[in-house]
């Protein structure tokens, strides 16, 4: 509470965070008004009330008079009639607050109002409490977001009360006052809901929702500042969001406007509302016992992982050294140990890099909630495999991808009447699918919805237009979808805040590349378009088949492999210009000769090679190697400069003589091949 | 323009490392190279441009290795003894590339005050020279370890 009435005795603090906001206010109103709904008008409302208490408690009566007067033509008139007054009056108001820190004492930089000084408190509490803080925050929106898809799941309701009680502790215990705050009003505001006063839904279920965004801001602020100057800056709406949390008493209502300062203060410290009951203190205590965690920057983990590796390398050169043959039983013992704890290690070590996609699902479950409201469509996101592990930095570069696939998802995927859909034989409600698993030695995330599928007329049209194809063209579904990535390409009518200006999809398919992972469209006219893109493990462990061709050894993650056949001659055909195909079990697959295609000299090849048949891609090929050497488990070692992006090569690994091996990348390979055939079969008909 | 656009941005005096490669001298900034390391088997990486030899085992990294005998054009030479990669470590944007060029062998670290700007030549060769230096009776010519270890040593080479 302190916070807020320092704001009142810093004028400069609240023209800089009033100016702030108010910068943002014009697009917020044109929106408002040009889709007239409630909350945004109770917004709108709410933001002009506080605005005036403060200007009042900040000496500008000015100031809160004009906001009051917005206030008043808000109740009165409504949005929509008075957009033009409320757009001066804002620019009005504006203008003074610039006006006033420009000049007089204002100008003086911002005290302590609305910032907490952290090296004043105790470092290993803040430790504490930022190590927890994202669990909590991630758990009460996980289960706000339970609430919205169950409005009477109680559990659901106490687990978010739980987790906002939980952080205020913490938070109150590190000394951090404006996240106590916060996380109290939220707790007060669920407490309302759990006493029945309101019904965690629609604006109320938002406000919570805002509550945890703001929370996680602070939190960001807490080790941006740890870092940085050793000061948390309390952002501008946060005070405010705290008011519309936990307001006081409704009676008073507006009728108490002038008593602007009382009433901030009632504001801060909702006094007036019966403080609510405390959650039952032993989950609370056992889920923080439960999580204890330590925070450990990511380059010491990898190179803690990388020097586990070196030793791992190291100890096996050892222990197959010849001169070890004569040692006696005890150290040959103690030596086999070694090898085993090392392995143990090896396996610690990946581990602790591995992290569940949860986080990213969970933020995108929150995203696609926003983007429906914001375009005022129907829509359900589902999501499975969330435990399916990744190393932390595929994590990172995730979710950007997700973000814009789900974007267009929402935007263009979904009918924007769900009368069309109902005529169409699907629910009103449009369902978006996000979920992740393993599949051929790689991670695979699919985003599927139910909507209309990809337009091929439209594009095709977009693309004859913008003269990427020749009028007339037929191109294949695949290329169609080629398209879709184009930079600046969007078959969107209209720009919407959401999506449309044709950045996009080009983003998608560069974050894909760097992460060497391959993507693929499934698209059906009117039932849904479904994007399926395909992760490798880079820096994890896979499990994979060593292949000798020639004198070299190539790695084949063994989840890519299909099946393992000795052809015999009669089981190769070769029809005119196909390449080689394999005949097995009726079906035909292509064949890739690594010795080919990779320009391996040596002897030739033997009599009956071996032959891997390979998924990747949606499509199988053959592998043709000399040998099968055995399986291993190997790290993948990702290397880049001028060896980087080799075609159907994923990684380097460091086998146990030392020697780098190749892993190869089914799907570059099965790109490879497939681009082989078409050049091979286009080349006659252009002729 | 580009020779004098490429001159200005290296003859910085400084320290430069000296190897050798066939009967000339080569000088790479001191500041990118991290080690030298002895000659390490190395693996061919199918598809990539033909200067680059391979990747190595430094320490449990897999380390590209770049032939500069067949950057430049030179005839392969026999490993010997003193033959050795020497390593670099350049930023690439937000990235870092470690890397390694193979070198005959390695002479000294030299002070160079002032360097003449390389010949325009095309190609990706040229482009990694950045200046020529007279020290003693010799020629260095030194070499721009971004434009040799980044991306595909100026050839536009592998994707």
């Amino acid at each position: 509470m302190t916070v807020r009435q320092d704001m009142s005795a810093a004028p400069a603090a609240f023209r800089v965070r009033w100016r702030g906001e108010l910068e943002q206010l014009d697009g917020m109103v044109l929106t408002a008004a040009a889709n007239p709904a409630a909350e945004d008008t109770d917004d709108l409302l709410c933001l002009f009330h506080d605005l005036g208490c403060e200007a009042d408690a900040a000496g500008d009566p000015g100031v809160a008079g004009r906001a009051r007067e917005v206030e008043n033509l808000l109740l009165d008139e409504g949005l929509s009639a008075g957009v033009d007054r409320i757009l001066d009056a804002t620019e009005w108001i504006l203008h003074r607050l610039t006006e006033a820190s420009a000049t007089g004492p204002a100008a003086a930089p911002p005290g302590r109002a609305g910032v907490v000084d952290l090296r004043a408190l105790e470092p290993e509490t803040l430790g504490d409490f930022l190590g927890e803080a994202d669990e909590h925050l991630s758990d009460a929106e996980a289960s706000l977001m339970a609430l919205e898809r169950a409005p009477d799941a109680t559990e659901s309701l106490h687990a978010a009360f739980r987790s906002f009680h939980t952080l205020k502790g913490t938070a109150g215990f590190a000394g951090l006052e404006p996240v106590q705050e916060l996380a109290h009003a939220a707790e007060h505001h669920l407490d309302r809901a759990r006493r029945g006063e309101i019904v965690l839904a629609g604006d109320d279920l938002d406000l919570a929702l805002a509550a945890a965004d703001a929370l996680r801001r602070l939190v960001a602020g807490v080790s941006e500042g740890l870092r940085g100057d050793g000061l948390l800056r309390v952002p501008p709406e946060v005070p405010a969001l705290a008011a519309r949390l936990a307001p006081p008493a409704a009676a008073g209502g507006l009728v108490m406007l002038a008593k602007g300062r009382e009433r901030r203060c009632d504001a801060v410290a909702p006094a007036s509302a019966p403080e609510p009951p405390p959650a039952p203190p032993p989950v609370a205590t056992a889920r923080a016992a439960q999580r204890e965690a330590v925070r450990v920057s990511a380059d010491r983990l990898d190179l803690l992982v990388d020097t586990i590796g070196e030793l791992v390398i190291t100890e096996a050169m050892i222990r197959r050294h010849s001169d070890l043959r004569g040692l006696p039983v005890e150290q040959q013992r103690n030596l086999e140990r070694l090898g085993k704890l090392s392995r143990e290690l090896q396996r610690i070590g990946l581990d602790v890099r591995m992290v569940p996609v949860r986080p990213v699902f969970q933020k995108m479950t929150r995203l696609v909630r926003d983007l429906a409201r914001k375009s005022g469509r129907d829509v359900e996101l589902r999501t499975g495999g969330e435990e399916t592990e990744l190393d932390r930095s595929v994590v990172d570069l995730l979710t950007d991808p997700l973000i814009h696939l789900l974007r267009n998802a929402v935007d263009h995927g979904i009918e924007s009447d769900p009368a069309v859909r109902v005529a169409a034989g699907k629910p009103a409600r449009a369902v978006i699918d996000l979920r992740a698993y393993h599949e051929g030695g790689s991670i695979v995330l699919e985003v599927a919805d139910d909507g209309r599928g990809l337009d091929r007329d439209a594009i095709l049209d977009k693309a004859v237009r913008r003269g990427l194809l020749p009028a007339g063209a037929q191109p294949a579904d695949h290329e169609i979808h080629d398209l879709i990535f184009l930079p600046g390409f969007s078959t969107a009518a209209q720009i919407t805040e959401v999506s449309g200006r044709g950045v996009g999809l080009d983003v998608v398919r560069r974050n894909l590349e760097e992460l060497r992972g391959g993507m693929e469209i499934v698209s059906e006219p009117g039932r849904g378009c479904r994007f399926r893109f395909r992760l490798p493990l880079t820096l994890a462990v896979i499990d994979g088949l060593s292949l000798r061709t020639g004198a070299e050894t190539y790695i084949v993650p063994t989840l890519a492999v299909r099946r393992i056949v000795m052809p015999g001659p009669d089981d190769v055909v070769r029809p005119f210009d196909a390449g080689e195909l394999l005949r097995l079990d009726g079906e035909l697959i292509p064949l890739l000769r690594l010795r080919d295609c990779f320009g391996v000299a040596g002897a030739p090849e033997p009599s009956r090679p071996v032959v891997l048949v390979v998924e990747g891609d949606g499509c199988r090929i053959g592998l043709v190697a000399d040998e099968l050497l055995g399986q291993q488990q190997v790290v993948i070692k990702g290397f880049d400069g001028p060896a980087g992006g080799a075609p159907g090569i994923a990684g380097g690994t460091i086998l146990s003589d030392g020697s780098v091996a190749l892993i190869l990348d089914a799907s570059g390979l099965v790109r490879a091949a497939r681009a082989r055939c078409e050049r091979a079969r286009a080349a006659p008909a252009e002729a | 323009m580009e020779t004098l656009a490429r001159s200005a941005t290296l003859a910085l005096p400084g320290r430069y490392l000296g190897f050798r490669l066939g009967g000339e001298t080569y000088g790479l900034e001191i500041g990118v190279v991290q080690e030298i390391a002895g000659m390490l088997p190395v693996t061919r990486v199918p598809g990539s441009p033909a200067h680059v030899r391979g990747v190595v085992n430094l320490r449990g990294r897999v380390v590209p290795v770049v032939d500069l005998r067949t950057l430049f054009g030179m005839e392969p030479a026999a490993e010997t003894r003193r033959t050795c990669l020497v390593v670099c470590r350049v930023e690439d944007g937000t990235e870092t590339v470690v890397a390694a060029a193979v070198a005959d062998d390695v002479t000294e670290v030299m002070r160079i005050d002032g360097a003449a700007a390389p010949p325009a030549t095309d190609g990706a060769a040229g482009a990694c020279v950045v200046g020529l230096a007279q020290q003693g009776d010799r020629v260095v010519i030194l070499l721009d370890a971004t434009r040799l270890f980044v991306g595909a040593g100026g050839t536009g080479g592998g994707a």
